[in-house]
């Protein structure tokens, strides 16, 4: 994931933190956790109180190190938090509340896969159905779908009803005729929504294992609280989904 | 006429052996040798362990960030408020608010930055091809909202 701006303008604010376990991914959302030692990973399913997006990597230990050793020189209380920090010991994290990050959607729970592509089957004149078993059972009703080749390229519409690994209908039609062998693209995510069954594709974005993409394949709704910003609807390869943390420590009170 | 001997180091910039002046220009190594937990070790030890270094406007001219294979952080600002490469923070150096201080600038190791920074140069890179690879009737409707 990546520090795609700010909503509100402006520069990004760097801090850190002690950590509780190690991190070792750069570009995931650090969360706090139910202790007092530091913060640690988001996972792929939550970023409940989260800090921010990390922004370099520590490992975790609890084995007392003498200063002198290489790496664990201290920069006492000058870290923006009431401890002295040594520098193996913490992760910078980027840490506005309305830092929006960046994340490319994968087409499986693994970084790096490509995007289901949709070859219609059956002929659509009024550009409302999409056919292809390919659209899976996982609920994307509330997610978009766009066109990649065929008259309506370029498009994009949101997917208002899923017929399990039966077809995606859309509500307002294409412009154009869907024709068989047209191509289409679909991701479980939308720039809006209430959270409501069929309305959810705004807020919940689940992470692939590593933490570090959108797992594309999920269902709508589906994943830890965010607010979908922006989609970047490209190719298989290169779409990406824009969002900001919904439950960060800096904008809600969880407790 | 009259002789005038001139010792050396007396006056600025005479009386100086060559050997004299490539030593003044020799680029004087961050790391002082000192680790006492002073402000060179902590920087030292960030750029030891791969971490972000912050450093605000007036420390950053101590800083190369490519002797030690580091790039400057982008992060895009719709706004225009800042450049894009400002980031705030605590200065890893004078230990002083960057806020208060013309604005800090991030600097992050070149084998994380494409993990969870943007590049501007890519990103323009792209955005040219994208608009060299345009077809005739989707460059006349850009070009026909782009005039509007």
């Amino acid at each position: 994931m990546f520090e795609a701006g700010h909503l509100y303008g402006g520069a990004g604010i760097y801090k850190r933190f002690p950590v509780r376990a190690s991190i070792a991914v750069v570009g995931i959302p650090i969360i706090s956790v139910t202790d007092t030692v530091g913060v640690g990973p988001g996972t792929t399913t939550s970023y409940a109180d989260a800090v921010g997006l990390g922004k370099d990597t520590v490992t975790y230990s609890t084995t007392q190190t003498d200063l002198d050793n290489p790496g664990e020189d201290a920069n006492i209380g000058a870290q923006g938090t009431i401890y002295g920090l040594d520098a193996g010991k913490v992760v910078t994290v980027s840490t506005r509340d309305d830092l929006e990050l960046k994340a490319r959607v994968s087409g499986s729970s693994t970084a790096g896969v490509s995007l289901t592509l949709l070859i219609n089957t059956a002929a659509s004149a009024g550009g409302t159905t999409i056919s292809d078993a390919d659209v899976g059972t996982s609920d994307m009703t509330g997610g978009v779908v766009w066109c990649t080749k065929g008259n309506n390229i370029g498009l994009a519409r949101p997917i208002v009803t899923h017929n399990s690994a039966a077809d995606f209908v859309t509500t307002v039609p294409f412009p154009r005729a869907i024709a068989v062998g047209d191509e289409f693209l679909f991701v479980p995510y939308n720039v809006f929504g209430t959270g409501a069954s069929a309305i959810d594709g705004h807020g919940n974005i689940q992470a692939t294992s590593n933490i570090a993409e959108a797992d594309g394949s999920i269902a709508t709704g589906t994943g830890g609280a965010v607010m979908v910003t922006q989609l970047e609807l490209n190719g298989r390869a290169d779409t990406f989904v824009r969002f900001m943390l919904a439950d960060h420590i800096l904008k809600v009170i969880t407790s | 006429m009259m002789d005038a001997f001139i010792p050396k180091y007396a006056r600025l910039g005479e009386g100086f052996s060559k050997r004299d002046k490539l030593a003044a220009q020799e680029v004087k190594p961050l790391h002082g040798g000192k680790r006492a937990a002073g402000p060179a070790a902590w920087l030292s030890d960030l750029i030891e362990l791969r971490k972000v270094v912050i450093l605000c406007s007036f420390c950053r001219a101590k800083f190369n960030p490519r002797q030690f294979g580091y790039r400057r952080v982008f992060v895009p600002d719709a706004t225009g408020k800042s450049d894009g490469y400002t980031v705030n923070g605590t200065c890893d150096w004078c230990k002083g608010e960057t806020a208060n201080l013309s604005g800090g600038t991030a600097f992050q190791p070149e084998e994380l930055y494409k993990l969870s920074s943007i590049d501007p140069q890519e990103q323009r890179r792209n955005a040219r091809l994208k608009a060299k690879s345009l077809g005739t009737w989707q460059f006349l409707q850009k070009r026909k909202y782009e005039n509007v």
